[in-house]
């Protein structure tokens, strides 16, 4: 039992090494103005400064990508959850038995790789005409579509919580109409399965790269990928940036749902 | 004051007052999701097995069938192995990180920071992963500076970050969280009371791995390894970023088809290969599904 | 097997956890065919003894033994005992068949065998024809039996059941109480059964040992415990009790409401002190009779057979139950009546 302990303390160790050690090396690379080469124990505290991050964060295309990225983030969330909460409501409050059906298609974008799903863009939208992957918003219902598995089932577990239908009945048998019983009695318990959908959406269309490059909007990602060349520092310190940011989010969505009684499990469906 | 109460189906009706059939009437509020899902995703998809399915110019056979031969094969062979293998590592070592947590469960909330942890680390991938690693074992990276200063020399021995061993690592970033949070629940699942039980009717503890621990693990166990088999198929980003571009993966092959940089009648065979990937991943998909199905059943 | 031969011996046995005493002392002989039950509230040490019984717990000091061979240091999976647990714990992977014969697998015994005997088990806890189920296809009652026959299948020396009725409702608790007191008789298997609840006890036991932080307090006879408790922890750990305040008369007796109890009891003159008896030793008469103590009717609850009255004495502060088989109660709430408790059946209390 000593033993196992023993064992097992060692492996968690070495794990959490592998998770903490490349993002120390980004920190260090993004912030420390030393040539690897020329990094030693005497030059280990020297020149450090956080310009790097301040000049990448102002530049033009930093802002411009950084606004796509933002834009598109909320317009995501947004249509998500427009198109969802009523469906998930609906499932649960009047016809459950529609329910399997729409969990079955809210995991579909899964067996399609982002990568794939961009080459039969390209294919099947030049019907609809160029006008519309010209504009970089085409990209908010592809990202509602990829981050469908995750909003789906952000909603549908704190729907599913509790027996929201005999809620509802008894709602309404009190005499409460329709919006009342929306408002009192649906709307606080989605407010989880919001939160969460929104963080999930807002960090999964910020991190992607696939789709934005493949379809030559600058987003985010994109910009990561063009000033890599041209600015390694500054580039790198807006990587951390957004790493951060995305851990923070998921983070504290773990904590706000964590109350509620989800565990999140993100990928897992 | 009025105190009737209006019944569901009425209240139904005013909102959606036109549909003659009942049946029909319910689905209509459906109908704004499932078109939305099959026009941006179910059109796409179709469009791309239509093309994969046309002959490439100057042959007579689908693209399909032509994109799993010769060096386009070798694509797809490179990705398996790198799926496959990334699949391996991250399925073993995120078991023994689930084992280790379930073992130590006597510090209450390391099990709460280990899922928390594993489920931002899961989603976490794409470029800024990419630089991580360049950053920490790249050419200029600070732990392949600081290993050169105890003898181990990285680009002497032949490695690159942005080569397959490379990825592999990269990859095992988000692979063995995944794997940690659908191991956790199944290790659980392997409560003391089965163990007692074994041993009540003379089970040794080898017995007892044997036939009951293993068994019980082994359709997550097979289930994970299916669902990060797929993941790392169908990731494109990373790859992407550590190799320039330039990587031998079929998602990485794929821009090169659809960018046009090589003759145009070619084109094709990007959406084939695009299809063997979907086959791939349905394949992958359904087989996790199925095996997670079994395993909850037991764990009921 | 001798009936008169010794199955299990607890010797001294202790077990701590912390500063926590679980088991002090713990001495018990278990005869082979005998089923007895530890009985107690949570925390008494109950399910410990059973533990460490099983090999699932090693004690600090004392010793186990099997048919007189020392098992202490043994592991469990060689003390060949067959144990059942309250959250049933068949192998949710295998069938009924495969969770029965598991143990006999075990033990080398080959498919053809196996195979006779899984079914001949299966059949005596009558679930024939179910072999194929699986766990999760089961009720509670039908995976508690296939656990039952799993634990008998092979013949142990001694059966652990370990709450096995805690998880099942009402109707399938009673149904499968009688079954395994059947089939341990029938097997001649010496059994200890732990239990919190004393209804089970005392319909199921040849012996029940009633235990108290870790500590015996009293062993026998369901009839024993129930009628003779040796002190105020049995006497309300086990039934109900009316619990009366008397004081001592000049001739040391006892005295409630002015009427002196001609029992065994004795105590200090004018001391006071609480006295024990049980509702069923209560009779009822009319109002004023003669050594009858003065009382009315404030209650009165009907539960089919019996119905217990609750009784307001006049002349003191207590009210006590009385129950009376419901075909002779003529009395109704409001009524007075005289009251008298079977001197014989009075206890002092005294306080664990």
């Amino acid at each position: 039992m000593i033993r196992r302990n023993f064992w097992s303390k060692v492996i968690l160790v070495i794990v959490a090494a592998f998770y903490v050690l490349p993002m120390i090396a980004m920190a260090r690379f993004s912030f420390q103005r030393v040539p690897v080469i020329k990094l030693g124990w005497s030059t280990l505290g020297k020149n450090w400064t956080a310009d790097s991050l301040i000049d990448a964060v102002t530049s033009e295309r930093f802002l411009q990508a950084g606004w796509l990225s933002i834009r598109l983030a909320l317009l995501s969330v947004v249509l998500s959850l427009v198109i969802l909460i009523p469906t998930t409501v609906y499932v649960h409050v009047m016809k459950k038995s529609a329910r399997s059906y729409v969990e079955f298609l809210s995991i579909l974008p899964y067996v399609v790789p982002p990568i794939a799903l961009v080459v039969g863009i390209s294919g099947a939208m030049k019907v609809l005409g160029t006008w519309f992957l010209a504009s970089p918003f085409s990209l908010v219902p592809f990202y509602v579509i990829i981050s469908l598995p995750f909003t789906f089932r952000s909603l549908d577990t704190s729907l599913g919580a509790i027996d929201l239908k005999t809620l509802v009945e008894a709602s309404r048998s009190l005499g409460a109409s329709w919006m009342r019983t929306t408002r009192m009695v649906i709307l606080p318990n989605l407010k989880v399965g919001i939160i969460n959908a929104s963080f999930l959406s807002f960090a999964t269309v910020l991190g992607e790269f696939t789709i934005a490059s493949l379809l030559l909007k600058f987003t985010l990602p994109a910009y990561l990928a063009e000033s890599q060349g041209s600015n390694p520092q500054g580039t790198f310190s807006v990587g951390l940036l957004l790493l951060v940011v995305s851990s923070l989010m998921f983070a504290l969505m773990n904590r706000l749902s964590k109350r509620k009684g989800h565990a999140l499990t993100g990928l897992t469906l | 004051m009025n105190l009737t109460v209006r019944s569901e189906r009425d209240s139904l009706a005013e909102r959606v007052p036109f549909g003659v059939f009942k049946h029909m009437r319910s689905w209509v509020v459906l109908a704004p999701f499932m078109l939305f899902v099959a026009v941006f995703l179910l059109w796409p998809t179709f469009s791309v097995f239509r093309s994969a399915l046309q002959p490439v110019e100057g042959s007579s056979k689908p693209a399909m069938l032509e994109a799993i031969s010769g060096q386009y094969l070798d694509a797809i062979l490179y990705s398996v192995r790198l799926s496959a293998l990334t699949a391996g590592l991250g399925a073993v070592i995120g078991t023994l990180v689930a084992v280790s947590a379930v073992s130590l469960n006597q510090f209450k909330g390391l099990r709460n920071v280990l899922v928390g942890y594993s489920a931002v680390a899961a989603n976490l991938g794409g470029i800024p992963l990419a630089f991580a690693f360049v950053a920490s074992l790249g050419m200029q990276g600070l732990y392949t500076k600081l290993l050169s200063v105890i003898g181990i020399n990285l680009s002497d021995l032949g490695f690159k970050i942005s080569d397959f061993s490379g990825i592999v690592i990269v990859y095992l970033y988000f692979q063995i969280p995944l794997m940690t949070l659908v191991m956790l629940p199944a290790v659980d699942g392997l409560k003391v009371t089965l163990k007692e039980a074994a041993a009540s009717v003379g089970a040794t503890p080898r017995q007892y791995w044997r036939s009951i621990g293993i068994p019980l693990l082994s359709p997550s166990l097979l289930g994970g390894f299916l669902l990060l088999f797929a993941n790392a198929f169908s990731a494109y980003a990373t790859a992407y970023a550590l190799s320039a571009g330039g990587s031998n993966l079929v998602s990485v092959q794929i821009r090169f088809y659809l960018q046009g940089n090589t003759i145009t009648g070619k084109s094709n065979l990007g959406y084939a290969l695009a299809a063997w990937m979907i086959v791939v991943m349905v394949l992958a998909m359904s087989g996790y599904l199925g095996l997670r199905r079994r395993s909850e059943r037991w764990r009921k | 097997m001798n009936p008169q031969e010794t199955a299990l011996r607890f010797s001294g046995v202790r077990k701590t956890f912390g500063q926590v005493t679980a088991l002090d002392s713990f001495d018990l002989e278990l005869k082979q065919g005998e089923l007895v039950t530890l009985l107690g509230p949570s925390g008494c040490g109950k399910t410990t003894a059973l533990r460490i019984a099983a090999g699932f717990e090693q004690p600090n000091s004392g010793s186990v033994f099997v048919k007189e061979k020392d098992v202490t240091a043994l592991p469990a999976h060689t003390r060949n005992m067959g144990m059942v647990f309250q959250n049933y714990s068949l192998f949710p992977h295998m069938s009924v068949a495969e969770n029965v014969g598991f143990g006999l697998r075990v033990r080398g015994v080959d498919a053809a065998e196996r195979d006779m005997l899984v079914r001949e088990a299966v059949g005596r806890v009558q679930l024939p024809g179910l072999e194929g189920r699986y766990p999760h296809q089961l009720s509670g009652g039908q995976q508690q039996r296939v656990a039952l026959a799993r634990a008998l299948v092979f013949q142990p020396e001694v059966l652990l059941l370990d709450e096995p009725l805690s998880a099942l409702d009402a109707k399938v608790r009673e149904e499968l109480r009688d079954e395994i007191r059947t089939l341990q008789r029938d097997a001649g298997i010496g059994a200890i059964f732990v239990t919190h609840d004393q209804d089970e006890a005392l319909n199921i036991s040849d012996r029940v040992c009633v235990m108290k932080d870790g500590q015996i307090q009293q062993i026998g006879s369901p009839r024993d415990i129930y009628l003779r408790p040796v002190n105020g922890f049995v006497a309300r750990f086990i039934g109900a009790m009316n619990v009366i305040e008397v004081q001592f008369s000049q001739q040391n007796k006892p005295i409630i409401a002015g009427i002196e109890l001609d029992s065994s009891i004795v105590g200090p003159v004018g001391s006071v002190a609480q006295i024990l008896v049980r509702p069923d030793a209560v009779s009822l008469c009319s109002r004023g009779t003669s050594g009858s103590i003065d009382g009315t009717v404030v209650g009165e609850h009907f539960s089919g057979a019996t119905t217990i009255l609750r009784i307001r004495l006049d002349q003191a502060e207590v009210t006590i139950s009385a129950m009376l088989v419901s075909r002779n109660v003529q009395m109704k709430v409001g009524d007075g009546v005289g009251v008298t408790l079977d001197p014989n059946e009075v206890l002092l209390d005294s306080q664990v």
